[in-house]
């Protein structure tokens, strides 16, 4: 009963990233890709989904594009793996289980940012913001299932 | 101008003034000196006041500008050394925590070569996605590590040109897993007795 119970305080998490997913289409993941420029914020995203697919990304470094640091994103390491005409069906079918705690770690300089949330991501950008809420909840089922498996395994 | 690097005594010192009043860094499990830039800049270089971390069993310096291991001696309690999203070129100066070491998270370097990987004696888990290695050969000195049961390594060359040369996913996990018969987890997923029987009979 435990574990039923542990694992159903992610369900909310998951299903809310599953309809965020829904809502983007190859159409809005195109129009990202022309940008010159794209919103600070959405490039920050893409480097989680690079994380958590396993895909390169750059070296740490800072830079200040506002009034604040961030890491310097891996934006042009991203393109590519946007471009794949599979990339919104490879993120629906991801392997959620087999994300490890280093990768929630390598996350967390992301994810603690106060504004990686939903919303100022949906202003920069629209739907695409949707890949934010799916970040979270893959971070969010991990740190639950660390929780729960050995308790499974019992 | 802005400061962008730190020493870890510095960095430590701004952890402690996160804390609570009784609460001590030196009393932490778990220490977490990954960045959240805009409250620190990045590490560079590990130093000895890392030896003051006598409770630290998980160590988290990943996403930093750290070229090399360097001054874990002290850490007698150090179980798991997360040093991901770094710079290092090499496995070494691993001797002082050894004994106590069961995981080492090193994805997102840019080490070529393990040598230097077969004093970690107790080492059970071992990430290293997405570095430099192209030679499997590599891969056979993780065979002088009897606990060894976890292995992270796709995104290394040899991954990608194992898949570039006409090589699948399939054959891929074959290679390593013939060559690491204790394995139970390779790439986060379970290795099933049906493919270790398979990666067995092709070698």
């Amino acid at each position: 009963a435990d574990v039923e119970r542990d694992l159903a305080a992610a369900q909310p998490a998951l299903d809310e990233a599953e309809n965020a997913l829904k809502a983007i289409n190859a159409k809005d993941i195109q129009l990202l890709k022309q940008l010159k420029s794209p919103p600070e914020i959405i490039r920050r995203i893409f480097d989680c989904v690079l994380i958590l697919l396993g895909g390169d990304i750059v070296p740490c470094a800072l830079v200040k594009p506002k009034e604040r640091f961030t890491l310097e994103a891996s934006w042009s390491l991203a393109l590519p793996m946007m471009g794949k005409s599979t990339f919104l069906e490879d993120i629906m079918h991801f392997d959620r289980d087999a994300i490890n705690d280093e990768t929630v770690e390598l996350l967390h300089p992301y994810i603690s940012a106060e504004d990686f949330t939903y919303d100022d991501a949906k202003k920069a950008s629209g739907n695409v913001a949707g890949l934010c809420t799916w970040v979270r909840a893959m971070d969010m089922y991990t740190t639950i299932a660390k929780v729960v498996k050995p308790k499974m395994e019992q | 101008g802005a400061v962008t690097m730190t020493s870890v005594k510095d960095a430590l010192k701004k952890l402690q003034e996160t804390l609570e009043d009784d609460k001590k860094v030196e009393e932490l499990e778990d220490v977490r000196l990954c960045m959240v830039p805009w409250q620190m800049p990045l590490i560079t270089k590990m130093d000895p006041s890392l030896g003051t971390l006598k409770k630290c069993k998980h160590l988290r310096l990943s996403s930093n500008q750290i070229d090399r291991i360097g001054s874990l001696a002290g850490m007698e309690s150090l179980e798991i050394l997360s040093l991901a999203r770094n710079q290092l070129k090499k496995i070494e100066n691993l001797d002082s925590v050894a004994g106590t070491l069961k995981q080492l998270w090193i994805s997102y370097n840019n080490i070529v070569a393990l040598n230097g990987i077969e004093k970690l004696q107790n080492l059970e888990v071992l990430y290293m996605s997405n570095n430099k290695v192209h030679d499997i050969k590599e891969i056979e000195r993780l065979q002088s590590l009897p606990k060894l049961t976890e292995l992270l390594f796709h995104g290394n060359a040899f991954h990608s040109r194992f898949l570039s040369e006409g090589g699948d996913e399939k054959e891929y996990r074959f290679e390593i897993m013939k060559r690491l018969p204790n394995l139970k987890i390779l790439d986060g997923v379970h290795i099933e007795d049906e493919e270790r029987a398979e990666a067995q009979s092709r070698s």
